[in-house]
């Protein structure tokens, strides 16, 4: 049976949650479209565009991780 | 399937799974819940961006990829002359290079970052070509090194056995003595001269 730890995600977590989700998305759907042109431009877009939103994404979410366990699971 | 295939369907897996999270975080009220939230917001995509910056690696080092600046179409052309005496075009039509990493097969350093110092260097040629414009005619950063040219000649027997090549290997080998501008091997692109030359079509 699963273990329920928080009963609610609290909004601030969701939000966050959500944020990083979406910057993520983002970083990985130009990179996907950035395979499709075989292009000094292309690696550039990945890499500075692509790339940032990836980066911001993993350290939103790892920043959200980090902040949950300062504060305590009720937070 | 090919490799990139595999990694767009990778990345596609990754897109819904970070979906799910965002459309329902409240997933992540369980333990399972946690480890699907940590895969999908950081195991995956970091994995996934670094399969990425690998395959876009590998594109730049094609053929197809270098010419693909307007800048670069002569010296794409000067590959097929029908001419031995032309050092790229020899190579190139005679598989000395694979033909499709025909640039950075003798563009590259091969030292332990020569790869990673021509992708810099890749850098500079795009902010040239759409920011302050190129410096025409483009040429070297330095002086072609003979380590580019001994890095597949160097051990081969019919360069070893070569007097010529044998009577001067420590200069060739130290740099002393360019292969290019020795006088030896010096028709390289050439790309003023093209107007002037028959043309090879495979």
């Amino acid at each position: 049976m699963e273990t329920v730890v928080n009963s609610q995600p609290p909004f601030k977590l969701s939000l966050r949650l959500r944020a990083a989700g979406v910057l993520l998305i983002v970083g990985l759907a130009i990179e996907i479209l950035s395979f499709f042109w075989i292009h000094p431009l292309a690696f550039m877009g990945f890499l500075v565009i692509g790339c940032a939103f990836l980066g911001l994404g993993i350290v939103l979410f790892l920043w959200t991780l980090v902040s949950i366990a300062k504060s305590g699971p009720s937070a | 399937m090919t490799p990139l295939a595999i990694l767009v369907m990778f990345l596609v897996v990754t897109i819904i799974l970070i979906a799910v999270i965002v459309a329902m975080p409240g997933v992540t009220r369980t333990r399972s819940g946690k480890v699907l939230g940590f895969l999908a917001l950081f195991l995956l995509p970091a994995i996934g961006g670094w399969a990425g910056f690998n395959e876009h690696m590998e594109r730049s080092k094609t053929t197809r990829f270098c010419l693909s600046c307007h800048i670069m179409e002569p010296y794409g052309r000067s590959l097929y002359v029908d001419d031995k005496n032309w050092v790229p075009a020899w190579h190139f039509q005679n598989n000395r290079v694979p033909r499709n990493r025909a640039c950075f097969t003798c563009h590259t350093d091969y030292t332990l970052y020569g790869d990673y110092k021509a992708k810099i260097r890749g850098f500079h040629h795009v902010w040239a070509q759409y920011v302050t414009g190129p410096k025409v005619p483009i040429h070297l950063y330095e002086p072609y090194n003979n380590r580019e040219c001994l890095h597949c000649h160097g051990e081969a027997r019919v360069f070893l056995e070569n007097p010529i090549h044998a009577a001067q290997i420590d200069e060739l080998r130290d740099n002393a003595t360019s292969c290019l501008i020795s006088g030896c091997h010096d028709t390289v692109h050439n790309v003023d001269h093209l107007s002037e030359v028959k043309f090879w079509k495979p």
